[in-house]
């Protein structure tokens, strides 16, 4: 069976489970990004509305001040794959969309992202047509992870919902 | 519930060879059952003539040069210059919560410029697409 796990680094990597949220914020946990900047620091929240990565000094990628490329263990993001058979990757691709038609970009942010030290220039990965490509992973392995720094700014005031990111792969 | 779609294929010796069973077993940890078939053709020197996916008495068949119809139309169509297997994972994450995971099971035939793709949901009751992209495209 073939997973996805999500994890925010940090001096220790916190899992972003089923029931918590990634949290794009502004200097600390739950302030706000003023519009036009881009996040100043990234969290876990739980459900129960708490840092759940307050001990891990998680990462933090600024699209306006992170230096390419961005080095794998310093990327906020690590998207883990894993399968029970050894399993190539090959077409990994991520970007986010208005939650509804994946063609179309975020709704109210402007969003970035780049794939750890392979990327030397961020991509405006809104829309699948936009999306960022991952490299491959040609040697069979039943883990592969990927790395990518992520960064979004508010384009108007207020809660931005319904926007989500997604990742695809092929596996053989 | 997410199952697993098989693939069976046709080789150039004449035998047909298929997903979870004999010498491609899925065993934890060991090779997929389509990187043992790869190895498998490589070492033997053989070609795959036919590529189909099945589950639960369904199936859906790639063009192949073996056995088929004997309308007119599949005598003149043409036959694809190689196949290929693979599975797609796509995940939504919604304000950081997992909202959508999708498994598919895709059998592709490669022709000169195009690729025809057949795009199986391993989830009951296996809805299923056929796709033809652009042979540069991944």
């Amino acid at each position: 069976m073939a997973t996805f796990t999500h994890h925010l680094q940090g001096t220790s990597d916190t899992e972003i489970t089923d029931t918590d949220t990634l949290q794009f914020a502004g200097g600390t946990f739950d302030s706000r990004i003023t519009v036009g900047d881009y996040n100043d620091s990234t969290h876990v929240k739980t459900d129960t509305d708490t840092d759940k990565s307050s001990g891990n000094t998680p990462n933090n990628n600024d699209y306006d001040t992170a230096s390419l490329p961005i080095a794998d263990a310093d990327c906020a993001l690590k998207i883990n794959f894993s399968h029970g058979s050894s399993v190539e990757t090959t077409s990994a691709i991520f970007y986010a969309y208005d939650g509804t038609t994946t063609t179309d970009a975020p709704t109210g942010m402007t969003f970035y992202a780049a794939e750890g030290a392979d990327d030397s220039s961020w991509t405006n990965a809104e829309g699948s047509g936009s999306a960022l490509s991952l490299a491959d992973n040609s040697s069979a392995a039943t883990s592969h992870d990927f790395y990518i720094a992520v960064s979004a700014s508010p384009d108007s005031v207020g809660e931005k919902t319904g926007n989500m990111y997604r990742m695809e792969l092929t596996y053989f | 519930m997410t199952r697993n779609i098989k693939w069976t294929v046709g080789l150039s010796d004449g035998s047909n060879k298929q997903s979870d069973k004999g010498e491609f077993k899925r065993v934890k940890g060991e090779l997929s059952p389509w990187q043992k078939l790869l190895n498998y053709i490589d070492e033997k020197g053989l070609k795959i003539t036919s590529l189909a996916l099945f589950i639960e008495g369904k199936r859906w068949n790639l063009p192949s040069k073996g056995n088929q119809p004997k309308f007119r139309a599949f005598d003149e169509a043409k036959s694809p210059n190689s196949y290929r297997f693979f599975r797609k994972m796509g995940v939504d994450i919604l304000n950081g919560k997992k909202k959508d995971v999708e498994h598919y099971a895709v059998a592709e035939a490669q022709y000169n410029n195009k690729k025809l793709q057949i795009w199986v949901k391993d989830k009951e009751p296996y809805p299923s697409w056929s796709i033809v992209l652009n042979n540069k495209k991944g």
